[in-house]
């Protein structure tokens, strides 16, 4: 019961976020000082008078600004996010189209940086040894260099010199392995930091040395007592790292030619596409909301202390 | 009238000269997928959203009226003939026979007047002053409101490429921008065989194709099995695809990977002068210090743009004097060549004459206000090249005591900028096979929000000569008008050019016959060959 009230009250503040959120992009969308004629018309050819007006009539521009809230809000409510500036489409049908290959992208490079940065705590937590200080430094590298050049890196030495992996075209797995690359190592540096923090300060825990005197060995304590806590960081700053991986995606899916959310957005944003924005702003805080909402509930999983509570 | 900034982007491309490899029809190999790495194209419908990407991409998938040379003469193509009403108010266009879309409809004059109508009602004719579009058995009849003298180069370009009015018809406007087989159909040598959005664009031969344009180096179909267009932005990640052989064709190499290109044995760096403006100052002359002729003068040999060209173009660019590049198809006038040099001494003195005294920070002063100019400039007309050079250009001009800033910012915050005449100098190119450019970049009345005079030039007799230049189809008294134009603008400095840019592109050695379009974008893939 309590369980049901509390997602409840998440339920419903996750959906003030997104109202607030569609407001603020809302507003601040309309104190740019383009002319959204332009934009829709592109800067291709003259546009006379009866043309803008038609243009305004046909995307709403003609009606008083509260008016275009109102009609905004509510066609969002139903799910309906308007019409591209710039593709002519539906921004619902640009957003799924362009979503299966983000998210492919997007999973495997977390996969790629939590098994990563998994191995490294693993190896490197409540240790003081030549192999921290090599990790600790990658990770330092992974946090601090530039996914745009983590790839062209990448590409440089694995594409174009070494020809093992396409840069030109979909060719399967073979055309993943770079782009995932590039955004796992931009997501390894700060999840392995903070769990390897966490871990560090588990192995001091009473219950490590309790364990270690049960005749359980350094690993078996690592693996099963203390990797749990670190988890719970890893999972506090998952809805950061939805963030990272959507401004990682708009990069790596530059560098690589690859379809998807982070290319639609950059051009988008470039072309002031104004309803492609809201829409991807709408989408972003709709996933991230869903993301906080999921892991409040995981963390019960992952740490019994929380459901003892409850 | 032939608008502007996208229109001069779309134009970027026309080019001259330097038509690549020489090929030979006799020695051509039949065969092939041509891969190339390039811009992508937003929206495949052209009367939607058209760019110059859209239109490079799909020019070989759509055939037009009639097709234009380097030089600006035009062939017949869809129309086997055509002629001119002596008021030049009238253009009757022979529909050729025979010509069918990849969807099996013919593209007759019925086809032909669906497609310019869509044109006049869709997108006002691009500015052409059409009156009317008319058809009387397989005759297309072209009316004027007035006398529009590069309506046939309009007519060539490929963003008036036919589709098919079936296609038109049964797909929304929403499947058309998408695009794909069966929606993006035209009656072009290539056929759209595979779209993926952000990635390629597929293109196969129609082995059905007899209607080849009559300035083609071959007849009948094209040679190429097929073409994948494949979209990378990144600069440095397309050379380095077409380096590693991903990829037959590297569009858009910027200056900084020529000498690789050049150094690597597997491939040609081919390299025209875009045609259109150069990249120039427009000297804003709404602002009182710019009214004045001596101080825009002291801005042209005040800073050394031979040099800066040197050492930021590496190659790809030459100084510019004229309102015109020599990639123009025709009206440059070479004679302005070398008008003006570098003279910092002379510039200082013109200010001083101007009465623009230097003050305690070392730039000048008059009744108050600081000789300091912003120039505004978008940002897809910038790239890195321009920025390092604008940095030279700001060091150059305060030894002379003028304070330079630069700001590049996006499209639409520009155009807010425009329409409140928030700026002193705009730097940008502009593009177009077309002469008649120099019309909406200086005529009085082509101020922004119908065209690019952003200098606010109201000369008359500038108007005068530009206005005589639309209104004749004579090619050489059209030339002399130009030529005229050219030298008004250089003698009052109404317009500062800086450089004349080139395009370039990287070519594997085994594709033949690779040429440029009248836009300086790579040109048609007809007549391309691999060999085997």
């Amino acid at each position: 019961m309590a369980l049901a009230k509390e997602l409840f009250t998440r339920l419903l503040a996750g959906a003030a976020v997104l109202w607030a959120a569609a407001s603020l992009a809302f507003i601040v969308l309309q104190l740019l000082p383009s002319d959204p004629v332009q934009v829709i018309y592109g800067a291709d050819s003259t546009v006379t008078p009866e043309m803008r007006d038609r243009i305004r009539a046909d995307f709403g521009l003609d009606q008083p600004l509260w008016q275009q809230y109102a009609g905004f809000v509510s066609r969002t409510v139903t799910g309906d996010l308007g019409t591209s500036y710039q593709q002519r489409r539906t921004v619902v049908s640009i957003i799924t189209s362009e979503l299966g290959s983000t998210i492919t992208l997007a999973s495997l490079a977390v996969l790629l940086a939590f098994s990563l940065a998994v191995l490294a705590t693993l190896a490197t937590a409540g240790r003081d040894n030549w192999l921290r200080r090599v990790i600790s430094s990658l990770e330092l590298v992974s946090v601090s260099t530039p996914a745009f050049w983590i790839g062209l890196l990448l590409l440089t030495f694995f594409s174009f010199q070494w020809p093992i992996f396409p840069v030109v075209g979909d060719q399967g797995w073979k055309s993943l392995v770079l782009p995932v690359a590039t955004l796992g190592i931009a997501l390894f540096g700060t999840l392995s930091q903070v769990m390897r923090n966490e871990m560090d300060q588990a192995l001091e825990q009473p219950f490590a040395l309790t364990a270690r005197t049960r005749g359980l060995s350094l690993w078996a304590v690592r693996w099963r007592h203390a990797l749990r806590h670190a988890l719970i960081p890893a999972l506090t700053i998952a809805a950061e790292t939805f963030g990272a991986l959507l401004a990682g995606a708009i990069i790596t899916e530059q560098v690589f030619g690859r379809p998807g959310l982070g290319r639609i957005t950059l051009q988008a944003v470039r072309n002031q596409d104004i309803p492609v924005v809201l829409g991807v702003v709408l989408f972003s805080a709709f996933v991230f909301v869903t993301i906080n909402i999921i892991v409040d509930l995981l963390y019960r999983v992952v740490d019994p202390r929380l459901r003892a509570r409850a | 009238m032939t608008k502007t900034v996208a229109r001069g982007l779309s134009l970027l491309l026309c080019g001259t000269m330097l038509a690549a490899v020489p090929s030979f029809a006799q020695d051509a190999q039949t065969g092939g997928t041509l891969r190339v790495v390039t811009y992508e194209p937003l929206c495949l419908d052209q009367n939607e959203g058209s760019s110059r990407n859209t239109q490079t991409a799909l020019q070989d998938v759509y055939d037009r009226l009639v097709s234009e040379d380097l030089e600006g003469q035009f062939h017949p193509w869809i129309a086997s003939e055509w002629s001119i009403s002596d008021d030049g108010l009238t253009y009757a266009f022979t529909i050729r026979d025979g010509v069918l879309f990849h969807d099996g409809t013919a593209l007759d004059a019925e086809a032909v007047r669906v497609n310019l109508q869509r044109w006049v009602d869709d997108k006002g004719a691009g500015g052409v002053p059409v009156e009317s579009v008319a058809v009387d058995g397989n005759v297309v009849t072209v009316t004027l409101k007035s006398a529009y003298s590069p309506l046939l180069h309009d007519l060539s370009e490929p963003v008036l490429g036919f589709v098919s009015p079936a296609s038109i018809e049964k797909y929304s406007k929403e499947d058309r921008c998408t695009g794909g087989p069966d929606i993006t159909v035209g009656s072009g040598p290539f056929k759209v065989v595979a779209r993926t959005s952000g990635q390629d664009l597929i293109l196969e031969r129609n082995d059905a194709y007899a209607w080849a344009p009559e300035n083609a180096v071959h007849d009948g179909a094209a040679y190429l099995d097929r073409v994948e267009l494949r979209f990378l932005t990144e600069d440095a990640v397309r050379v380095g695809a077409v380096e590693s052989d991903q990829a037959d064709i590297a569009t858009g190499v910027p200056a900084i990977a020529v000498e690789d290109v050049e150094a690597n044995a597997n491939l040609t760096l081919l390299r025209t002068e875009q045609p259109g403006i150069p990249w120039s100052f427009w000297v804003n002359q709404s602002k009182p210090a710019l009214a004045d002729v001596k101080v825009r003068e002291a801005l042209r040999i005040g800073v050394d743009y031979p040099a800066l060209i040197e050492a930021v173009f590496l190659g790809t660019a030459t100084p510019a004097y004229s309102a015109l590049t020599p990639g123009i198809s025709f009206g440059y006038d070479a004679k302005l060549e070398g008008s003006w040099s570098y003279d910092p001494a002379a510039a200082a003195a013109l200010l001083d004459e101007a009465g623009w005294v230097v003050g305690s920070d070392g730039i000048r002063e008059k009744d108050g206000a600081r000789l300091s100019l912003v120039s505004l400039s978008a940002v897809n007309w910038n790239n890195q090249q321009r920025e390092l050079f604008a940095q030279g250009i700001q060091a150059n001009l305060q030894q002379i005591g003028v304070e330079f800033t630069r700001e590049v910012l996006d499209f639409a915050t520009v155009d807010a900028r425009f329409k409140a005449n928030e700026y002193d100098l705009v730097d940008t190119s502009q593009s177009a096979a077309e002469p008649n450019l120099l019309f909406g970049a200086f005529q009085s009345e082509q101020l922004w929000e119908t065209n690019t005079n952003w200098g606010f030039v109201n000369d008359p007799a500038l108007d005068a000569e530009l206005e005589a230049a639309l209104a004749t189809t004579d090619r050489d008294e059209r030339i002399g008008h130009y030529v005229k134009a050219q030298e008004i603008i250089k003698d009052n400095a109404y317009l500062i050019p800086i450089a004349n840019p080139q395009v370039l592109i990287a070519v594997n050695n085994r594709v033949q016959g690779v040429t440029f379009g009248t836009s300086g974008q790579v040109g048609s893939y007809y007549d391309v060959w691999l060999q085997q």
